[in-house]
């Protein structure tokens, strides 16, 4: 065998010359299907693959996009949905379906750091993947009972959210701009739109000018209960402190 | 193993994680919380550092250490309450008390830097904040250069790029303005 083959892909089986790529246990990759793998995953990762990894890897993928509706409240799956999320058993639920059990289930925040590379990486730990479709029909009801308890608790609201630190944004020194760090307890809070903060002389009014989520879509606009985030306001906010909730209406 | 979980579990407050780059209050029933949870509680129950007699390290005194988890949660319910009384006190949205002055040259043409040590009672005060120097009801208006804090044992202030927080000791805040007087007894308010 030359330097430029012949040599057999291990994934389609086909016969090629010219330049080929190797995945675990020495086998050959050609063109074609390594720029499939590419679109998949970094080269980082499949390099690193088996052909049994890969042929499983894909054949889960074609089991999921078998399934076009949510498991739980059987709406096709759409545009609309940011993702899916795949549960424990193999179960697929819509974006809403995840959503509304976040106010009991939020998603843990975290870092890690890869000593090899030497940097560190924002991680999540999602409770959803630890959860079969009867956990998450379960966990419906207890968000259920939260949400009107904390509804109770808050009043009625659009949302609520609930500070944790007040930072001033670094290089605007002509503007107050700040940061309002915390997490959405309930409802939203949503970007170009006014919060209150309720003290005891009056309440006050804040602009919310953009949202930065700590999870997900961090270009989306909107921070949704469950999940933590900032608020970026360029009005005076010096009279908001930590543990200070803010209320969208 | 060359990926590691820089987290040490979750707190029993919020649920979020406990991250091992900050030091976590350690309460008396040997619950941790995270830094977060603590701030709310800071402005009530502030950090002080001391030294002992004939020594020159400085140690840690957190009176949050003497709290249960219940007892922290109850607190935790009333504290807004006494900002509010603060703010009634005080009239303003976030104050700092002045102890002592001390003041360096800086440079021929600028005005002297004036370093005003003391403690922020509530608010949050950042370098680049329009401030006003109240002294008797009269106020003057000025501007942060800088803040420098207190950290851990050392005695050393490290650097003055940080944050005036409540419940946490703040070495100084630095103005450098020219006609600007400060004194023990006034007060930096927002």
């Amino acid at each position: 065998m030359g330097i430029f083959g012949p040599y057999k892909c291990a994934y389609c089986g086909r016969t090629f010359h010219g330049f080929n790529w190797r995945i675990k246990n020495g086998r050959d990759i050609c063109g074609d299907c390594k720029d499939i793998l590419n679109k998949e995953m970094p080269y980082e990762k499949w390099h690193k693959m088996g052909i049994t990894q890969i042929r499983a890897y894909f054949k889960e993928k074609e089991r999921l996009e078998a399934q076009k509706e949510c498991s739980l409240c059987g709406r096709p799956f759409g545009a609309a949905d940011l993702y899916k999320f795949v549960l424990k058993d193999g179960a697929q639920i819509c974006y809403s379906c995840g959503e509304s059990v976040r106010i009991v289930r939020p998603v843990f925040c975290t870092e890690e750091y890869d000593s090899l590379k030497e940097k560190y990486s924002f991680a999540s730990d999602d409770p959803l993947k630890e959860m079969t479709l009867d956990d998450v029909k379960a966990a419906q009801l207890e968000a259920d009972t939260e949400r009107r308890s904390r509804m109770d608790k808050f009043g009625p609201c659009k949302g609520a959210f609930i500070v944790d630190d007040v930072i001033r944004v670094p290089g605007e020194k002509d503007r107050e701009v700040h940061r309002i760090w915390g997490r959405c307890v309930l409802g939203s809070a949503s970007a170009n739109s006014l919060a209150k903060v309720v003290r005891r002389e009056k309440p006050y009014f804040i602009q919310i000018d953009r949202v930065e989520p700590l999870e997900y879509n961090k270009k989306a606009q909107v921070l949704s209960e469950g999940h933590g985030g900032a608020l970026v306001a360029s009005d005076d906010v010096s009279f908001i402190y930590s543990g200070d909730v803010l209320y969208f209406e | 193993m060359a990926v590691k979980r820089m987290d040490t579990g979750a707190c029993p407050i919020c649920g979020r994680a406990l991250s091992r780059f900050t030091t976590h209050v350690t309460l008396k029933d040997d619950t941790k919380i995270c830094r977060d949870c603590e701030n709310k509680l800071r402005v009530k129950y502030p950090l002080s550092y001391y030294i002992r007699s004939r020594g020159t390290k400085r140690y840690r005194k957190d009176p949050l250490q003497e709290l249960t988890l219940m007892e922290f949660l109850a607190e935790l319910e009333g504290v807004k309450e006494y900002v509010e009384d603060l703010r009634e006190k005080y009239g303003f949205n976030a104050v700092y008390q002045v102890e002592d002055i001390t003041m360096e040259p800086n440079g021929w043409f600028d005005p002297p830097l004036i370093f005003a040590k003391g403690r922020v009672v509530y608010g949050f005060f950042d370098i680049g904040d329009k401030v006003r120097v109240v002294r008797r009801g009269v106020g003057v208006d000025a501007e942060i250069k800088g803040i420098n804090r207190q950290f851990g044992e050392e005695q050393d202030i490290i650097d003055w790029e940080h944050r005036g927080e409540p419940g946490y000791p703040c070495d100084s805040i630095v103005f450098s303005q020219k006609d600007l007087i400060v004194a023990p007894g006034d007060i930096i308010v927002k």
